[in-house]
């Protein structure tokens, strides 16, 4: 990555579903502002500021709403609105560390990492194709937009699917030689130019989050939250 | 020589398998996108995921007739929603129909076609997990706005309009939809692809 520091991916999806796990055990505002300010300060050391002030202004507009306008507006309308509102805010954490994901591991770093916590072939193979197959589906779904047009055949499901599943056939013959002659089923170790490594800001955020779990028990223990 | 042979034969299925995972997968966003911001229509999205994805789904069984390919299409709409800031039982949810879809097309040695038919009802309720938020996010909402003094009146309109049984409703629908998207998809391959001699 250019800037900011590099996570490990394994870090980052054992953050996000921890965040997750974590984000249900209890409904005081307490952890849910502790959890917020834990993804906030993760992109604030990743050098995303400016996505992290805009999370931070939504969730303020939200706890606002919540917290004052439900004391002046009442009203079947607004308590659906506001209902709404409440459950976005309830899981902000985890769209935010979502969001994050997926803005900065690249493709390649997620095939490194399947390797690496050695997952079986069965599931990386196709895993690997999905991700780069994608653009490929934008432009056959393009070429066949067009060529309906030039017929004046209107949309249908079957006009749509046919000509694609079609395509996709051919394309995963093609696919399958051209990766087998670059020794996709090699047997043996893969080696590949993205390192997956852990180093000392994935162990130091993971010690973070379990030590914000253990609090998060202790006081629901205690049953201030 | 015999065992490589059935190497790169197993490799080039995972490869197609690969392409079909993703079209699925964008059957699954495009559903998805029309979907997601009207809530009524929320509602509707597994059962127009059931219509629309069987041609990709029985093509999947077709070309890679093996375990795993099922279970990894239905478990990355699933890891995506998670993402998307989705609750944990989406994953749930999406093991279970996986791993209980490839079992049930692995009795039919992924060629009969009621079994491919049942196991395509129970994939295509992957993402249930999904919508169970609606229903555990209501209860919380209810207690932290009784909490603070607002009338049971307005607990109870709301309660009113998301019942318990919409949920049984959404597993009945999905089941039927995806009943006449095999139907489809059946026609599409008699019509289309045995003809073509792809299927």
């Amino acid at each position: 990555m250019k800037n900011g520091i590099r996570f490990d991916p394994r870090t980052k999806f054992i953050l996000l579903l921890g965040v997750n796990m974590l984000l249900l055990l209890s409904r005081s505002l307490f952890l849910e502002l502790a959890l917020f300010l834990f993804c906030i300060f993760i992109l604030l050391v990743d050098k995303r500021y400016k996505n992290a002030v805009i999370y931070l202004i939504a969730f303020l507009l939200m706890l606002f709403i919540d917290r004052f306008l439900s004391g002046c507006f009442t009203g079947f309308y607004f308590t659906i609105i506001n209902f709404i509102v409440y459950a976005l805010r309830r899981f902000m954490p985890c769209l935010i560390l979502g969001k994050w994901i997926l803005d900065t591991t690249a493709v390649s770093d997620f095939v490194a990492t399947m390797w690496k916590i050695k997952l079986p072939l069965t599931v990386i193979i196709p895993l690997s194709v999905v991700f780069r197959y994608f653009p490929t589906i934008k432009e056959e779904w393009e070429s066949i937009r067009a060529a309906m047009k030039i017929r004046g055949i209107s949309f249908s499901v079957e006009h749509v699917f046919v000509p694609l599943i079609f395509s996709a056939v051919n394309v995963s013959e093609e696919l399958s030689a051209a990766a087998l002659c670059r020794g996709l089923d090699a047997p043996g170790e893969h080696t590949s130019l993205v390192e997956i490594k852990m180093s000392y800001i994935d162990y130091l955020f993971l010690a973070l989050f379990v030590s914000i779990t253990i609090a998060a028990f202790i006081l629901k223990g205690m049953g201030i939250i | 020589m015999s065992s490589n042979k059935e190497n790169v034969k197993k490799s080039r299925n995972l490869v197609s398998a690969g392409v079909f995972i993703a079209l699925y997968f964008v059957v699954f966003v495009i559903v998805g996108t029309i979907c997601m911001p009207i809530p009524p229509l929320y509602l509707c999205m597994l059962p127009l995921i059931a219509l629309f994805a069987s041609p990709v789904y029985q093509m999947l069984i077709t070309k890679a007739p093996m375990h795993g390919p099922i279970f990894i299409a239905a478990m990355l709409p699933c890891l995506f929603l998670l993402m998307m800031g989705n609750i944990w039982i989406v994953v749930l949810t999406g093991i279970i129909a996986g791993v209980f879809a490839e079992i049930i097309a692995g009795m039919g040695e992924f060629k009969s076609a009621s079994s491919n038919m049942i196991s395509y009802f129970v994939f295509s309720l992957n993402l249930l997990g999904g919508f169970l938020p609606i229903w555990v996010m209501r209860e919380e909402y209810f207690k932290s706005t009784l909490d603070r003094g607002m009338s049971q009146d307005f607990v109870d309109k709301l309660r009113a309009i998301t019942p318990g049984w919409v949920l049984i409703a959404i597993i009945v629908a999905t089941v039927i939809c995806g009943f006449i998207g095999i139907q489809i998809g059946n026609k599409m391959f008699a019509k289309h692809f045995k003809k073509a001699g792809i299927a």
